[in-house]
């Protein structure tokens, strides 16, 4: 499968494809919003654990499976890997001394550096956070084509020019791959050094210059284009898809219940600080065993 | 005038041929009471005895003698060899050699007088005697010996059995967090204290190798207040000290995090500092007066330097005497994000000045034309390729081998190359929004192409734009069109400037949101290296790249 096909959602189910562009980003947005609220390892895994079913029942090819796991534990390792280092609670074990805090300047400044045993079981639960967005992101990419997700935002009234804008770099986007393609190709042959003048990242630092000019050229090129047809000024054509009302119930019942989940956890985090309210006192309680 | 001179030297040889020394005795001791002259029924009371001398040419020895009335013992255990004790039919004895140091000195002791069973009640005497060489003196303290006070409760049930061989105060309970009057407030959690960030403080400290910010305001606002009720079944007198340690659950370790008020004198600095010699610990000393269920509201001081969040017990130790009681609570330290809760703050402040410039975002596309709009598209594009790709799947891969550190290498791309793109399209088109616009651009290429719509990346970006279009505004880059290298590289520098202020926000925003943690020297790591030094640089690279893009432009 090439990297084009990975990107493309002709494979999803067609109940994924046919959904609206703004119940995608809605869902997305406001699970973004439940991911960052929620502090209960159990419930975190429990929103991981729905991105991964919504990708059974989306149809996700084996090949997607595949990336969909590396990324995730990719993610998942580095989040470990750094709260190991930078584990600031009690209790916590070191495992191993990276620096001592009396190893000269690297010690005075870190004031010694561990890789502690807490420290990693606490990055891959507060790591379920972010896999959990990235999951349910590369679900809606893989499902969707970038035009219905445009379509969306032009529906809640995006700026026609800035909508052109991204289609223009979306659409110019396998064109500018290939042009750096062709200028590290020249480069390559240009190159009047004999070792190494294959190797891309010898002449990395020289590709911008002759990218970007080819950029302004062709910039150029489109404005005249674009401006002679009258399309830059012009009104985007707002007639997007049909926003079932199914859809629109489920977005707005989504939305109210983040909008509980939140104020719970806002009006807990306050009675910590003294603002504590006798009639809340259920809401504190269920958000203290859930959130 | 000779006979003045004489007198004075009479004087003086006086002073030094003859030491002064006053005796000082108080019975009943109390440490924080004055004038009290009753002792209780069956309790145990100080007596407090102090020599002064001045002058003295050479340490001298003296003597001290108690004189106590019948049934009246005094707690010598662990001291005997210091008080000799010699009872006699109608009283007891004890004596007690001192060395008094030479020129000035004070000596002095606390001796418990523990009061036995069957002393008839009434007024009663202590007679102290001090003698030094040729000089004596003599108190007679006078005291009543009154009805025993009543027991609380629990006490006078039984609960706690009193050994008359011991001291029997005992530690009732503990409760903390209580304000400085010792009430308990319902709505503030059982065992939370909770302590202010003091991360950027923390990070200045390690450098200048102090300890917290300010000792002052460390001991002048103490973190928590904990009440502390005894129990005194004797009414006994007493001088008690409290220490209070966290230990670490798993180890039973004493962990570090509370620290002890102490003063430096006046000839070395003044004011609060933290006291050297008791490092870990809150200690105080407490006395018992005679109450039998004394309260005692104590302070608890936090090393903020050092104190790591979580989950603890908190130690107390009472002691005195030779006697030591334990007890242990646990203890949840929590710590008040601050500088997190400020970033995001920040953060929403941008956004809403994002969204309400965003009309001028708009006509700043009809400003640069068509052209202009394609080009920062394309920018964006390139942007969206080389930066925000490579850093999302090469990034993670990065981060298996450098962890946290892989930032410094995607940072040559997000510092670096980003900055490169963004100096030399101002230098294309030199006017304000045309950095919004590629912000906008890329940020939305991102959520459609990664599904990257999370609040975070909204926030960002906007902290993004604020501020690096109000750095490019105030610093006069939109005005002054014809600027030359040594402007440029101030441009730069404060482009890089701007980018670590970015940089510590969006991270403080990613520690709060994502719950993680970041050293303070990381974050200052990273704010110098992709901050200040890569944007720079990318920023100088730009403005070259730039001034030749613009000879392209009027190809």
């Amino acid at each position: 499968m090439s990297v084009r096909q990975l990107w493309e959602g002709t494979d999803a189910s067609p109940w994924i494809q046919k959904l609206n562009g703004r119940t995608k980003l809605i869902v997305l947005f406001l699970f973004a919003i439940l991911t960052i609220t929620i502090d209960n390892p159990r419930s975190l895994f429990v929103l991981f654990t729905l991105t991964l079913l919504l990708h059974v029942a989306a149809g996700t090819s084996i090949y997607k499976w595949k990336v969909l796991a590396m990324l995730l534990l990719l993610g998942l390792w580095g989040s470990m890997f750094s709260q190991a280092l930078f584990f600031a609670q009690s209790t916590r074990t070191p495992l191993f001394v990276l620096i001592a805090p009396d190893a000269g300047f690297l010690g005075t400044l870190t004031g010694g550096l561990y890789v502690y045993r807490e420290g990693i079981l606490y990055g891959a639960v507060q790591g379920l956070r972010s896999a959990s967005m990235m999951s349910l992101g590369l679900l809606v990419c893989w499902t969707s084509d970038p035009r219905q997700l445009l379509q969306a935002l032009i529906a809640w009234r995006l700026s026609p020019q800035i909508a052109f804008m991204l289609v223009t770099a979306i659409r110019f986007l396998p064109v500018l791959a290939a042009e750096t393609g062709e200028v590290i190709t020249a480069l390559q042959l240009r190159s009047d050094s004999h070792s190494g003048r294959t190797a891309v990242i010898r002449h990395l630092p020289y590709i911008a210059k002759p990218l970007l000019a080819r950029c302004l050229r062709r910039a150029q090129i489109l404005a005249l284009s674009v401006v002679s047809r009258g399309f830059f000024l012009a009104n985007a054509n707002r007639q997007s898809m049909v926003w079932d009302w199914r859809e629109k119930f489920c977005c707005v019942t989504l939305s109210v219940l983040v909008a509980v989940i939140v104020s719970s956890k806002i009006s807990y985090l306050l009675s910590e600080q003294g603002f504590y309210f006798g009639v809340l006192r259920q809401a504190y309680d269920w958000t203290k065993l859930y959130l | 005038m000779r006979i003045l001179l004489l007198v004075l030297l009479l004087v003086s040889y006086v002073q030094v041929a003859c030491a002064v020394m006053k005796l000082e005795a108080k019975y009943p001791y109390h440490l924080e009471k004055q004038g009290v002259h009753t002792v209780y029924e069956e309790s145990t009371v100080p007596i407090y005895v102090n020599l002064v001398n001045f002058d003295n040419a050479a340490p001298v020895e003296a003597t001290v003698k108690i004189t106590l009335p019948q049934g009246f013992e005094p707690l010598t255990e662990g001291n005997e060899e210091k008080w000799q004790v010699v009872r006699e039919q109608d009283k007891t004895i004890a004596t007690t050699k001192w060395l008094l140091p030479e020129d000035y000195g004070q000596t002095f002791d606390l001796l418990y007088l523990e009061a036995q069973e069957g002393i008839a009640l009434g007024e009663k005497q202590v007679l102290v005697e001090a003698q030094s060489g040729a000089w004596q003196d003599s108190k007679v303290l006078s005291f009543t010996y009154a009805a025993g006070q009543a027991a609380p409760e629990e006490v006078s049930k039984g609960k706690k059995k009193v050994d008359r061989k011991k001291f029997n105060w005992y530690i009732q309970s503990i409760t903390f967090p209580v304000d400085s009057l010792g009430l308990k407030d319902d709505r503030a959690e059982d065992g939370v204290i909770y302590v202010r960030d003091t991360s950027l403080e923390g990070f200045r400290n390690r450098m200048t190798g102090e300890g917290a910010t300010s000792w002052s305001s460390v001991f002048n606002h103490p973190a928590a207040h904990l009440l502390l009720e005894l129990r005194n079944p004797q009414s006994d007198v007493r001088v008690l000290k409290f220490k209070a340690e966290l230990v670490d659950k798993n180890t039973g370790e004493i962990v570090p995090g509370l620290r002890t008020a102490g003063k430096v004198s006046d000839d070395a600095e003044q004011g609060w500092h933290g006291n050297d010699e008791e490092k870990n610990e809150t200690t105080a000393l407490i006395s018992l007066d005679g109450n039998k269920a004394p309260r005692f509201i104590l302070p608890l001081y936090i090393d903020y330097l050092n104190i790591l969040e979580g989950e603890y017990n908190l130690r107390i130790t009472i002691s005195g005497n030779g006697q030591e009681k334990l007890h242990e609570a646990p203890v949840i330290i929590a710590k008040k994000h601050s500088i997190g809760l400020l970033a995001v703050g920040f953060a929403f402040v941008c956004l809403l000045i994002v969204l309400g410039f965003s009309y001028k975002i708009k006509n700043c596309i009809y400003r640069v034309g068509a052209k202009g709009a394609i080009t920062v598209a394309l920018f964006a594009a390139i942007a969206f390729g080389g930066i925000t790709l490579p850093t999302t799947i090469l990034g993670d891969l990065l981060h298996v081998f450098l962890g946290p550190f892989s930032g410094l290498i995607t940072g040559l791309l997000n510092g670096v190359l980003h900055y490169l793109l963004i100096m030399s399209l101002l230098m294309l088109f030199r006017t304000p929004g045309v950095l919004s616009l590629m912000f906008v651009v890329k940020f939305m290429l991102s959520g459609l192409m990664f599904g990257h719509f999370s609040p975070l990346g909204v926030l960002s970006c906007c902290v993004s734009i604020v501020v690096l279009e109000a750095t490019l505004y105030f610093s006069g880059f939109y005005t002054n069109t014809h600027s030359k290298g040594n402007f440029m590289v101030l441009m730069c520098f404060l482009l890089g400037l701007a980018d670590a202020f970015i940089t510590f926000v969006n991270l403080e925003q990613m520690m709060f949101f994502y719950r993680l943690y970041y050293a303070d020297w990381y974050l200052a790591l990273y704010m110098l290296i992709n901050g200040v030094l890569y944007s720079s640089i990318g920023s100088w690279l730009g403005y070259k790249t730039g001034m030749k893009l613009r000879q392209v432009m009027g190809e």
